[in-house]
């Protein structure tokens, strides 16, 4: 018998790994996006100015690009790794399959990486430095580069929702991976985005603009470009949509709260009165109004969003063959890769993993407690809190709290083990696991709010 | 206790590498991520030992080269930074594709740590940019906080970074870590290796590098009449001490270093790091800072050199942990995937010779001169061959995927 490939577990109480990743993600998003929105209306302006004679332009975008590198490129460049180290450590298996296939990719993302770091620098030190010329096709050269970058993650980030058919599963092929159903609609949809981010951010710096007229000028451009965004938002949103897997749509239409039209609605007609008000009114335009519009739409626009996009993914962490839990669902030819659910059903869990520990391999009475919170910390506790209280779909909570472990049996019996919910994965654990895990949970049911008293006490294993 | 005995270690880590194998042969990976990772660590010197010169010179500062000394140091750490988490960004990809069990296990283990380690970067960085931004003529002392704390964080960094590298070579702790007695912790919350003489060995040469970069920086500017020679001279003089004192450095913790390695004698580029040190070392000393007066680009592409050679010696030294553990990089299965490492070769040698050759070629000329700058002849063809490139590579990228989407959705 062979072990499987899979690594220790890192547990956070109560908000559970996923929500470090979400900070860290929500972060970045909006720092990343609106770093690509500005570059654009940086290209445009200063094409602007070229043209019709106009310096002053340049110097907000000089102001601009100053805020951004605090604002964007510091976090941007930081939350990047961020993320990526996240995923490593709350979900190590789902990150290595993504670099496994797309590491040319990732690496052809970093040659714009670095253009675009030395790139931004340029453009902000040289501005009245170099000839206008010169300058211009620099700023162009850094719009486009930050545009590839873009290009590039989100062929990876689409793929970690799905291939949308079978054909990469057969080829293995990273061009089948790449170009799977939902790239384009991902794409076009947070360009789209982009335009409001960079809008929106870009109206901080606008109020920073003394002279009336010229920025009445620019207020209207940004303002035009946000809107821009926002319009070609909608359509490309039921775009997106359309190109989800099946379990999404479920998960979209059932499984999110229940306020989240409402929210998404709300937010996209605050953005469109706030961008109107910026073409109309520019000159009554505070620095944190606009502050302000920056942080909601980080909160209520990109929070949300973020949590929905990890919800809709569910069960898979990756191209619908590795599993929240890092066990890997299925057979793909293409790569040689097995699943691994049927060895699980057959030899059990614990005694697969090479990282526990000797003495919990072999479940005992004496040792069930810590037993099941292990197969609980492996096998649940990347998409549930295993507190009563915790934030992420606490375990204790979704069993309705019952303390009689032959409730959660059922359950565990039953649809986990036959794999039955679309969106959680096929668990089907050994008998003696389900046993040890129905008695970890109702003993955290039974436990006042946390897990601390069952973690303080793990003496059946020594 | 439990310890694995050696068969199920090496076939646990064997069992850990990911299923899906890799596009590549190994070795192309294994030299990238040597190569990137010697770019990253000579940006990395130049962050910790510029923060720490920006902060000395800043003690000076009533004298106002030195003042000046401080400022520019303060820029320099300041992009130095960015680049050095940008070209981390290679060898942390490229660390994963063949080192993968190494790098996860290592880096689960300490995760929380790992957490640390972004924000600790992202609140370092910040805090340089609000030090950059005030450390201008007449700056309080007060804005030392800044930089202090940058450098505390930056230090913080180096520290995780190293305490992971060294944890990654050392599977047969790994499960004792995760599990002492038995009893897993999964918190994160611990560090479990960390060896002085290689965590020191970092910081010397940052003093050295940032010597070495200070000689070069010193010749850059003598074109420029806004840059007297009095303070290119200062900067000559004190990156003449510092590399003398980095090496110095550099040559006392790699002994010690290298000594406790099993085998070390069999690495043939420990031998060739241990002889450049001494070689320097005997150099710097019988000689003095006029010396490098127009050698400043010379001394920083030996110096360039010398790092690639470490970075070959602590792959040596990552070999000589793994192999006789029964994990060799060089038996990863292979996928070959011809599409993806072609995208990633033409994007490295077209885009990265045209876009980045323009860019630095345009700052390194504009650099050398007072006032505004003029692109010339071979900048401007450079500038437009740029744009070209990054266009065509737009439009293969979509008509490719168009044509992929359209077989498989359509
Ligand atoms: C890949 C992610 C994932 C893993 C791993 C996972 N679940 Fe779930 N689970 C979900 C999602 C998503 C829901 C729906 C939650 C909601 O209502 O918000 C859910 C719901 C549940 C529910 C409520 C039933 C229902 O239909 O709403 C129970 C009970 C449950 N999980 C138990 C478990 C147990 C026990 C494990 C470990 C053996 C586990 N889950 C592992 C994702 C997961
Ligand atoms: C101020 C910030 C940083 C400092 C001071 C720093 C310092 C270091 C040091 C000293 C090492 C060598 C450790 C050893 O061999 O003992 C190292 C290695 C490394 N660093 Fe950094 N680093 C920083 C930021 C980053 C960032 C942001 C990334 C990634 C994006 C990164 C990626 C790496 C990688 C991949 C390695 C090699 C790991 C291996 O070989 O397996 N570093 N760094």
């Amino acid at each position: 018998m062979e072990s499987l490939g899979m690594y220790p577990t890192w547990y956070v109480p109560y908000i559970g790994s996923g929500w470090v990743m979400g900070i860290t993600g929500t972060i970045h998003i909006l720092a990343s996006h609106t770093s690509i929105g500005a570059s654009f209306l940086f290209a445009l302006l200063e094409t602007k100015a070229y043209r019709e004679n106009k310096p002053w332009l340049l110097d907000y975008i000089r102001r601009y690009g100053v805020f951004l590198l605090v604002f964007s490129y510091i976090w941007g460049s930081v939350t990047g790794p961020g993320i990526w180290y996240s995923t490593t450590v709350a979900s190590p298996r789902g990150i290595s399959g993504l670099i496994h296939n797309f590491v040319w990719v990732w690496a052809t993302e970093w040659v714009f990486f670095v253009t675009e770091v030395i790139g931004v620098y340029a453009l902000v030190y040289t501005i009245g430095k170099v000839d206008p010329k010169t300058h211009l096709k620099l700023t162009w050269l850094f719009a486009v580069a930050s545009l590839e970058t873009l290009l590039l993650i989100i062929g990876i980030l689409s793929f970690m929702m799905w291939p949308g058919g079978e054909r990469w599963y057969r080829t293995g092929s990273v061009l089948d991976a790449f170009y799977n159903l939902n790239i384009f609609a991902q794409m076009t949809m947070r360009a789209a985005f982009m335009c409001v981010a960079a809008a929106i951010v870009g109206s901080i710096v606008v109020a920073g603009v003394q002279d009336r007229a010229q920025r009445s000028e620019i207020a209207r451009f940004i303002a035009k470009m946000g809107f821009f965004g926002l319009v070609a938002l909608v359509p490309l949103f039921y775009w997106y949509v359309q190109t989800l897997p099946p379990t999404a749509k479920i998960i979209l239409a059932a499984r999110l709260p229940a306020y989240t039209p409402q929210l998404l609605i709300g937010m996209l007609l605050l953005i469109g009165l706030y961008l109107a008000w910026l073409a109309w009114k520019p000159s009554w335009l505070p620095a944190p109004v606009a502050s302000v519009m920056t942080v909601l739409l980080l909160l209520f626009g990109l929070w949300p969003e973020e949590r929905a996009r990890e919800s809709l993914r569910k069960p898979y962490v990756a191209g619908q063959y590795i599993y929240g839990n890092q066990v890997i669902s299925r057979d793909v030819p293409g790569k040689g890769i097995k699943a691994e659910v049927r060895a699980i059903q057959e030899y059990g869990l614990l005694a697969l993993h090479p990282f526990v520990p000797a003495d919990l391999k072999e479940i005992t009475p004496r040792n069930r407690l810590e037993a099941g919170r292990m197969i609980a910390a492996i096998a649940c506790a990347n998409c549930h809190s295993l507190e009563k209280t915790g934030l992420l779909r606490p375990l204790p909570a979704k069993f309705g709290g019952t303390t009689d472990p032959r409730v959660v049996r059922a359950f565990l019996d039953g649809p986990l083990y036959t794999g039955a919910i679309p969106y959680m994965p096929d668990i089907p654990l050994s008998e003696k696991e389900r046993e040890a895990l129905a008695y970890f949970i109702a003993h955290a049911s039974e436990r006042p709010a946390s897990l601390s008293a069952v973690e303080a006490k793990p003496t059946g294993s020594q | 206790m439990h310890t694995s005995s050696h068969a199920d270690l090496a076939s646990m880590l064997n069992v850990l590498r990911d299923p899906a194998g890799i596009p590549a042969p190994p070795a192309i990976f294994q030299w990238l991520m040597v190569l990137t990772w010697a770019m990253h660590i000579l940006f990395v010197n130049l962050v910790l030992g510029g923060a720490t010169l920006a902060i000395a010179s800043f003690y000076r500062r009533a004298d106002p080269l030195w003042g000046r000394l401080s400022r520019a140091m303060t820029q320099v750490t300041k992009i130095a930074l960015s680049l050095a988490i940008v070209l981390g960004v290679a060898p942390l990809l490229f660390t994963q594709v063949i080192y993968d069990p190494m790098w996860y296990a290592s880096n689960v283990l300490s995760a929380a740590w790992v957490m640390g380690f972004i924000y600790a970067l992202g609140l370092g960085y910040t805090c340089w940019f609000i030090f950059s931004f005030r450390n201008k003529e007449g700056a309080s002392s007060g804005e030392l906080v800044w930089a202090v704390a940058a450098v505390l964080l930056f230090a913080l960094n180096g520290f995780v970074m190293h305490v992971l590298s060294v944890q990654s070579i050392l599977p047969a702790k790994w499960l004792e870590w995760y599990a002492p007695q038995g009893v897993p912790d999964m918190s994160g919350l611990k560090v479990h290796a960390f060896s002085f003489p290689r965590f020191a060995f970092f910081f010397a040469a940052a003093v050295a590098g940032t010597g070495i970069f200070l000689l070069a920086y010193a010749d850059y500017f003598r074109t420029r009449n806004d840059f007297p020679p009095s303070y290119r001279e200062l900067c000559r003089r004190i990156g003449w001490q510092w590399a003398r004192w980095g090496f110095l450095g550099q040559a006392v913790f790699a002994l010690v270093w290298f000594a406790g390695i099993e085998k070390a004698g069999a690495h043939p580029f420990l031998w060739v790091v241990v002889i450049t040190l001494l070689g320097s070392l005997a150099f710097l000393w019988r000689r003095s800072a006029p010396a490098a007066a127009g050698k400043g680009y010379l001394f920083q592409g030996l110096f360039v050199v010398y790092t690639l050679i470490v970075g070959i010696a602590r792959e040596e030294i990552r070999l000589g942990a793994l192999l006789p553990l029964g994990y060799d990089p060089m038996t990863y299965k292979v996928n070959l995937d011809l599409a993806s490492t072609l995208l990633f070769f033409t994007t490295f040698l077209g885009v990265g010779g045209l876009a980045l050759g323009f860019l630095l070629a345009m700052l390194w000329q504009a650099g050398r001169v007072e006032g505004s700058y003029v692109a010339g002849k071979t900048v401007a063809r450079l500038s437009n061959a740029a744009l070209a490139i990054v266009l065509i590579w737009i439009s293969i990228f979509f008509a490719v995927g168009i044509s992929v989407w359209i077989r498989n959705f359509r």
